[in-house]
């Protein structure tokens, strides 16, 4: 039933979601929560569902079947996004991959000043500022409305995501260089 | 904002420095970087880098230098080691994150797209008063009231067409009458009327016969009788 009761106020809210909402609003346990998106998850994501669910930041929320993208951007008259210029998606991919990462770390790997990327990025809605509370600085990850338009559940569905997050190089790069000022 | 959208487009120090180093075909190492600094110091050179970004191009070039120094003087090597290799480990990071923004950018330009439930632009609909002592024999009542008040209107209609219809026929009438007859008068061509709009009718045909030049109209006084000639 609670699974159901989920399923409902995702449907309804068409939003995205927060977990911690969910849980706070329905009175239960992280467990359940996560059960219950598992569970959804399951029934939903497959190629003959029209509603997928998509996992992202904390966060969950029912979008259509990427694969029906082409028809259903005609129907409802949406144009694609024009192309983005190659510092943009390498900006994206560092942020996708390292996501939530601060603009210092950005520069760190790109070896340039990002400011205008990342606001051009922000003003496009492909990623969102957040203020990371133990790190007390500004942090960037990808917004949903970015893994709409690259048509993945969530980020993990990235090639080589997991080796990209765990990497012990760029881990020491971004550690190791403190001095560099960008 | 056509210099910032330039400005976003302008590839950083460490593509160029990825490029020319993959336009020689060599692995990301000390001594391919050594190799390429005369070729990036061209760029910065040659090319118009923004001066927002010259600093971070500075920064790549002095470390180039450095580098290319220690190959020259390999004695130093040690203590510039740490450095060196620095910079040939964050551009062969950077080199992976470049591979992987081209799938990246496969998935951002291909079809496959979802979107969320779009939160429809309705006008907001109030609910309005709910009334309760309407009855069905009211609604008649209402309805009978207003058609009754379309009444004139439906009148007013019939008998602009009406008329518009005899002013054309009379004066196809009094045309046939005169060309049998060549003069005649008016009391002759209004006796057959029943009513006064009918006498109306038969005058403004007569006006227009005048108009067309078919006929000619004399009166010696008012009210008195009107001869009609015909115009040859």
């Amino acid at each position: 039933m609670i699974t159901t009761t989920i399923e409902a106020v995702l449907f309804a809210a068409a939003k995205p979601i927060k977990l911690i909402d969910l849980r706070k609003h329905l009175n239960l346990s992280q467990e359940v929560v996560r059960e219950a998106i598992d569970d959804i998850t399951a029934r939903f994501n497959k190629e003959t569902s029209g509603i997928h669910l998509m996992e992202h930041n904390e966060t969950v929320q029912m979008v259509t079947n990427p694969l029906t993208g082409e028809d259903v951007s005609k129907f409802l008259k949406k144009e694609a996004s024009g192309p983005l210029t190659r510092p943009s998606l390498e900006t994206l991919t560092i942020i996708a991959y390292r996501g939530p990462i601060t603009k210092p770390e950005i520069e760190l790997i790109r070896g340039v000043n990002c400011s205008l990327i990342l606001r051009n990025l922000l003003m496009r809605g492909f990623i969102i500022e957040e203020q990371d509370k133990t790190r007390l600085q500004l942090v960037y990850t990808v917004s949903h409305e970015f893994l709409q338009a690259i048509g993945l559940h969530g980020l993990s569905e990235l090639p080589e995501y997991e080796t990209f997050r765990t990497n012990e190089k760029i881990n020491e790069l971004l550690n190791q260089e403190p001095d560099v000022e960008v | 904002m056509g210099f910032e959208v330039r400005l976003e487009k302008f590839d950083g120090p460490l593509h160029v420095l990825l490029e020319l180093i993959q336009a020689q075909e060599l692995p990301i190492t000390e001594i391919s970087l050594a190799q390429v600094t005369q070729g990036y110091l061209r760029y910065i050179e040659t090319q118009e880098v923004p001066p927002s970004e010259l600093a971070d191009f500075l920064i790549v070039a002095t470390k180039l230098l450095l580098i290319k120094s220690q190959a020259i003087l390999p004695v130093e090597q040690e203590v510039f080691e740490d450095d060196s290799s620095k910079l040939a480990l964050q551009l062969r990071l950077y080199k992976e994150f470049v591979d992987a923004s081209k799938i990246l950018e496969d998935l951002f330009m291909n079809n496959h797209t979802s979107f969320e439930r779009s939160q429809a632009d309705l006008v907001k609909v109030y609910p309005g008063e709910i009334v309760t002592n309407v009855t069905s024999s009211l609604l008649q009542e209402a309805f009978t009231g207003l058609l009754k008040r379309l009444e004139p209107f439906f009148k007013l209609q019939t008998a602009a067409l009406d008329r518009v219809v005899s002013v054309k026929e009379r004066l196809q009438e009094i045309h046939q009458a005169i060309l049998a007859r060549a003069n005649m008068t008016f009391a002759q061509i209004a006796s057959g009327g029943k009513s006064k709009v009918d006498i109306v009718v038969s005058f403004l045909a007569l006006l227009e016969l005048v108009k067309q030049r078919i006929v000619s109209v004399v009166q010696g006084n008012a009210f008195e009788e009107i001869e009609i000639k015909r115009v040859d």
